[in-house]
């Protein structure tokens, strides 16, 4: 385990991966007030796209420690609609360091894709690090 | 404003036009709910209190109460653009929020998105939204923009 602090700009994540139950997008779908999950054309239960959107903390966790990172920024292109009980992967790395204002700030880009290659989710997120 | 319905051809979005908004008291017993859960579902709880966590350590701070993470809040956003568009969000939506004040326990939120102009260098096939959410306070908790494809659809 290394700080955080010591990323390295280009430097690849180790990929995570994960199968997306039921309790999950449903754990998901609550925190929008529905009991439910939706399905697609198929018939199958997609959960919310959302439920990727922390997909990239799982990439650095277990890798790096931190004292606290305060999250900053977040963008996501949503892509495709999260089917349930799907393997999904999680890819990423570290684009950018920088200083402004005299914080320090990291940033991360991922993606997400199925366990059949549909690329759910192409994600940034900008981490403030030096609480 | 406020008169785009759900359904409505995106043809609709027209500059000043707005999404209705979305209104709800996030509780305490929510922020705790899902501080927990989700550690747990990542294997990311350390056991240690902290402002998500615990009201007293977020009061230590200065903090009016426990503090819900932008990973809890943000899918409201998700969620506006989800519920008024449909498909054309949930394949190509653009989302890009930060977080500019920190949401609490109890707090009520108002999300709310209005259409605007392209800006330079963006497409002109794709209908852009300034998006936001603020609290009781009148404070603006997340700010951001989003795009989805226009009906004929649209580069990023």
């Amino acid at each position: 385990m290394r700080p955080l602090e010591e990323a390295q700009t280009g430097e690849a994540l180790r990929p995570h991966s994960y199968i997306l139950t039921r309790e999950i997008a449903l754990f998901a779908a609550r925190n929008l007030g529905k009991d439910y999950l939706e399905k697609d054309d198929s018939g199958r239960e997609v959960a919310p796209a959302c439920v990727t959107d922390n997909d990239y903390v799982d990439l650095w966790i277990s890798d790096f420690t931190t004292k606290e990172a305060v999250h900053a920024k977040a963008e996501h292109h949503y892509l495709n609609p999260p089917i349930v009980g799907k393997r999904l992967e999680v890819t990423g790395r570290i684009s950018d360091k920088y200083n402004r204002r005299g914080r320090d700030f990291l940033v991360l880009e991922s993606e997400t894709t199925d366990e059949d290659g549909v690329k759910l989710v192409e994600s940034k997120n900008v981490l403030l690090i030096d609480l | 404003m406020g008169d785009f319905k759900p359904g409505q051809s995106l043809k609709d979005l027209t500059p000043g036009k707005e999404l209705p908004s979305a209104t709800r008291i996030l509780t305490k017993e929510e922020v705790l709910a899902y501080t927990n859960r989700g550690a747990e579902f990542g294997g990311r709880s350390s056991g240690k209190k902290n402002i998500h966590n615990d009201e007293e350590t977020a009061k230590s701070y200065g903090i009016r109460g426990v503090v819900a993470g932008g990973i809890q809040t943000m899918p409201y956003i998700w969620n506006l653009f989800h519920e008024n568009l449909g498909e054309s969000w949930d394949r190509g939506g653009l989302l890009s929020v930060t977080f500019t004040n920190m949401v609490c326990g109890d707090d009520t939120l108002v999300t709310r998105a209005v259409v605007r102009e392209p800006k330079e260098g963006e497409s002109d096939d794709r209908i852009y939204f300034d998006t936001w959410m603020e609290n009781q306070l009148g404070e603006k908790v997340v700010v951001g923009k989003a795009s989805v494809a226009g009906e004929s659809g649209g580069a990023n």
